[in-house]
């Protein structure tokens, strides 16, 4: 079997590609494996499982149990459907064996380390080996191309840098093909305006609830961002929105909007995203097995069936997963694309799989409400989501601890904060959700989510 | 050297100043001035007193926050009036203003919250006025 290595005559190098290919189809592909034909893919990603599968077996002491205890050989995979014979892995793993007990490799190999936010508890730790972190730049790399972002163009990275892995992650990607990267990181709306119209920035990355921020920042400054800034493609992402967040975007800040997905424990973002026909997010399937299950029963679930997204990493070194459940709900698409990928896709993420709430007919999932305030750095860990009815309507309000660094002298500027966590979850729910500012360590705390939903509906 | 204010991030509802004062009392720190401004829900308690280091230790676990602030005593010549009528001219905003709880060195003193300390300092000791420092509350 071929061996596919990331094909260099693929890079979007304008020279090379003018005249070859006309201009409108100029949709680009960074790697030519993103084309490769369907049984190729999946010989690859046999062979590749079972690679893991074998080196965890044999030398991760965790996973060589869980395994043993499942009584799963890497010789009982024949096929690719003989996955659903491995067990599960789930954040409580990540926790048992926090901060890096999942390590499959020495320390010495280790070349970075992310750490997830412990909005739902104990933070988690990822660890990178020099090629988990030189695939990881391609794997962005190819994600912006798909996007459209090549070189000569400026892009202006609004993730976090740090611990989360937003920030360096679409960094690497970005400087992997060649753009001009403006490191902004998040926070400091006025600069980030300020140098998106200086620089001629033409892509923003950050996540869609902070874009739409910026976009009304910029109008209330005065300056229409359609007319006064350049941006062209937006790399949106690390928490879930809408088609009509993205009908906002367009309208309000670029004409582009692409979602990014990815989460830090398979290595953050670039695990999927969007090409431009934006029907679904390309999963890079030869490092990602994507599966849809039934969250409850656990049962793999067909083409088109909605339920819980597990993956399964096939060419990691220094952590790898074994069908890790991400709580994220999707469903998959392996129908062939029209862009020319032959890698399956995910729908949407619509939220995390926990208790869905529907409010005034809206589907709320309290894991959406915390994607929004575990990204803003004045608000503490601790949420809590109150239900109540006033009259025959739903009501949901939502209290957030804050931190020492929020406090201002000047009540006024508490009162703009609240204001300011409003409309970031307005804009992920298009739902108006009060939202009460409490003192830090006021909150019930508990290990699980479900306590952080309070429903006193009935009650009243 | 500027006095410092100590803002503290309360809920509003019953008990939340006493809190702040028994702790601050447990630690022998004493509170010079104080105003409570609210804002529907939450508000902020703005405290001046002796020992601020000891007291934000005390207040472990509160969100809380510090700023400098323009502390002057009122007397016989010095009036409020006066004060703000030298500022005025000076265009100088007092965003807002307090008086001690208590007499500090004698007298009650105003605290002003303005936009530059240093500025509106050297404003009042060129006109004769008075201005404390943290070292006058030891």
């Amino acid at each position: 079997m071929q061996e596919y290595s990331n094909n260099k005559n693929y890079k979007t190098d304008d020279s090379e590609l003018k005249g070859r290919v006309p201009m409108e189809s100029r949709a680009l592909y960074y790697s030519e494996i993103e084309r490769i034909n369907r049984k190729e893919l999946e010989e690859l990603q046999l062979k590749k499982l079972k690679a893991t599968l074998q080196v965890l077996y044999e030398k991760n002491p965790y996973f060589g149990r869980k395994l043993r205890q499942a009584q799963v050989k890497p010789s009982d995979i024949y096929k690719l459907e003989d996955i659903a014979k491995i067990p599960f892995t789930t954040k409580d793993d990540l926790r048992i064996n926090y901060p890096i007990g999942l390590l499959n490799v020495g320390i010495e190999k280790v070349v970075r380390f992310h750490v997830s936010s412990g909005t739902t508890g104990d933070p988690t730790v990822v660890a990178y080996t020099e090629s988990d972190v030189d695939k990881w730049s391609e794997l962005n790399a190819r994600c912006l191309t798909m996007m459209g972002v090549k070189r000569g163009d400026i892009i202006q990275i609004a993730y976090g840098y740090g611990l989360f892995t937003g920030g360096l992650g679409i960094h690497y990607g970005a400087e992997r093909l060649g753009a001009a990267i403006v490191p902004s990181s998040a926070g400091n709306t006025k600069r980030q305006i300020k140098l998106m119209k200086d620089m001629h920035v033409t892509v923003l990355a950050c996540t869609p609830s902070y874009a739409l921020y910026l976009a009304e920042a910029a109008i209330q400054e005065g300056l229409n961002p359609k007319e006064d800034l350049s941006l062209r493609v937006g790399v949106f992402g690390a928490e879930p929105w809408s088609e009509s967040v993205r009908k906002r975007l367009i309208n309000q800040l670029c004409p582009e909007p692409y979602d990014i997905y990815g989460l830090s424990e398979l290595c953050g973002p670039g695990v999927a995203a969007e090409c431009p026909l934006k029907n679904g997010l390309h999963v890079w399937a030869d490092h990602f097995i994507p599966e849809v299950i039934d969250p409850k029963t656990g049962e793999v679930l067909g083409p088109g069936e909605e339920g819980e997204l597990v993956f399964t990493t096939i060419d990691k070194e220094a952590m790898p997963l074994l069908r890790y459940r991400t709580r994220d709900v999707s469903c998959l698409d392996i129908e062939p694309c029209a862009c020319g990928r032959t890698h399956p896709r995910i729908s949407r993420i619509k939220g995390r799989d926990d208790d869905m709430l529907k409010i005034r007919g809206v589907n709320v999932f309290p894991s959406q409400i915390e994607y929004v305030l575990e990204r803003m750095e004045e608000l503490g860990d601790q949420y809590q989501i109150i239900l109540t009815k006033s009259g025959p309507l739903d009501d949901l309000k939502v209290k957030v601890e804050v931190k020492s660094s929020a406090v201002s002298d000047k009540p006024w500027d508490m009162v703009e904060l609240k204001k300011k966590v409003e409309s970031e979850i307005y804009s992920v729910l298009n739902l108006h959700v009060e939202v009460d500012l409490v003192e830090p360590g006021s909150l019930p705390r508990s290990e699980g989510k479900a306590k952080r939903v309070l429903d006193l509906r009935r009650s009243i | 050297m500027p006095v410092t204010q100590i803002s503290v991030f309360v809920e509003n509802k019953p008990g939340r100043f006493a809190e702040i004062a028994t702790r601050l009392e447990h630690v022998k720190v004493k509170i010079l001035a104080f105003c409570i401004a609210d804002a529907g829900d939450f508000g902020i308690i703005r405290l001046i007193v002796n020992k601020p280091e000891l007291a934000r230790k005390a207040l472990e676990g509160f969100a809380e926050s510090i700023i400098q602030v323009v502390v002057v005593p009122i007397t016989e010549q010095v009036s409020v009036s006066k004060i703000a009528n030298l500022l005025g001219s000076k265009k100088v905003n007092i965003d807002y203003a307090y008086t001690s709880a208590i007499p500090i060195n004698g007298n009650l003193a105003l605290i002003l919250r303005v936009n530059d300390v240093e500025r509106t300092e050297k404003i009042l000791r060129e006109n004769s006025i008075e201005v404390l420092t943290q070292k006058d509350f030891e």
